[in-house]
């Protein structure tokens, strides 16, 4: 079961993560601070792409005076979340959604992204394909929001 | 008197046959796919642990990302595609062994009839590769390797000089592939790389296509 870590804040940085060298890739420790976590809520989906070398999700998120901001989302390759059993009908455009991964080492409106928080609450684990290879979605029933 | 030559011929040729037959024995059969295996405690050293020359270091403090050929859909080649996590097939011949990587659709021809690299070959991403086996070990020295090759995506650079060439150990244990890289380019480290990896034989793995775009490659 997934423990999932809420938060009120728009953005922030909760955790540090341990990511063995091996899992490294397509230069992503270059341009993300994978040591860092970043979290955001309630953003709205604008699109979401399955393909090679990375996947993709373009959202819109309100910055600390409230604009709408466009925020690119790399994702682990098509080849990875395919066989995850993930498909673009995952996310459609104007989905709210919570998103958490690594921030962008630079000044880029962008992150790596590890975990959705779905619409309908289901919590998908976007780079839970590359460490087990296997079906990577919990249902909002078997989330523990504690 | 002619019998005696048939015997002394047919008793070479069953000694080459047998010969033959027993190379065609000690090669293991590696023909499948292989999936990365994960958790094995492998991978590349971190960037502090390398010794890097000045030159290399100055290649590495430099590193972009128009020097990693991936983030332009280029396939990563040699040594950068030497590890990637995703599923490998083997396919093992007479004079050679295919590696048909599912990631970026690589293919290495690993050559291993004795031929060498014809004269004035030219330097490549892939390089020219060349095998044999030392028991249960498949042993690949790939040579003629070019300057645009990267040695790993946080920003290991590849000098390419003409002295650069990689050494792979394949160890093939039932249904375990663990193997060794080193790679020897004195221009750019003051040792040689090492990392390893290991892959896992997957009877039912399939190859999906990796079609690649390049609006989607870079961050």
């Amino acid at each position: 079961m997934m423990k999932y870590i809420t938060t009120p804040l728009l953005v922030v940085i909760v955790s540090l993560l341990g990511i063995h060298p091996a899992a490294s890739h397509h230069s992503r420790d270059a341009y993300f601070d994978m040591e860092a976590r970043v979290e955001f809520i309630d953003v709205t989906a604008v699109s979401f792409r399955v393909v090679n070398p990375h996947s993709q999700l373009v959202f819109m998120a309100k910055d600390e005076q409230g604009n709408e901001v466009e925020w690119t989302a790399g994702i682990l390759g098509a080849s990875h979340l395919r066989r995850a059993g993930i498909r673009e009908s995952l996310i459609s455009p104007g989905d709210k959604l919570t998103v958490m991964g690594s921030p962008s080492r630079g000044d880029k409106k962008a992150m790596w992204l590890y975990t959705v928080v779905l619409a309908n609450g289901d919590v998908a684990d976007l780079f839970g394909a590359i460490r087990t290879g296997e079906g990577i979605i919990t249902p909002a029933s078997e989330v523990n929001n504690n | 008197m002619i019998n005696t030559r048939y015997s002394t011929i047919s008793a070479v040729i069953t000694c080459i046959g047998l010969a033959v037959t027993e190379l065609a024995v000690a090669a293991p059969s590696i023909d499948g796919i292989w999936e990365p295996l994960r958790g094995a405690g492998t991978g590349h050293p971190s960037s502090e642990e390398v010794r890097l020359t000045p030159a290399g270091q100055a290649a590495f403090d430099s590193f972009s990302e128009e020097n990693d050929p991936t983030l332009k859909c280029i396939m990563p080649g040699v040594p950068l595609g030497i590890y990637d996590p995703y599923p490998l097939e083997i396919i093992q011949q007479e004079h050679q062994v295919v590696f048909l990587h599912e990631h970026f659709h690589m293919v290495r021809r690993i050559f291993t009839d004795g031929r060498q690299a014809p004269e004035n070959w030219w330097p490549t991403l892939g390089g020219f590769s060349v095998g044999h086996w030392e028991e249960d070990t498949l042993v690949v020295k790939t040579t003629h390797l070019s300057p645009e090759n990267l040695v790993w995506h946080t920003g290991m650079p590849f000098s390419g000089a003409p002295d650069t060439y990689t050494v792979e150990r394949y160890t093939f244990t039932d249904d375990r592939l663990m193997y060794t890289a080193e790679i020897f380019d004195p221009t750019y480290y003051e040792e040689p790389y090492v990392f390893s990896a290991g892959r896992v034989l997957a009877p039912d793995g399939m190859i999906l296509e990796y079609e690649c775009y390049p609006e989607y490659s870079g961050f």
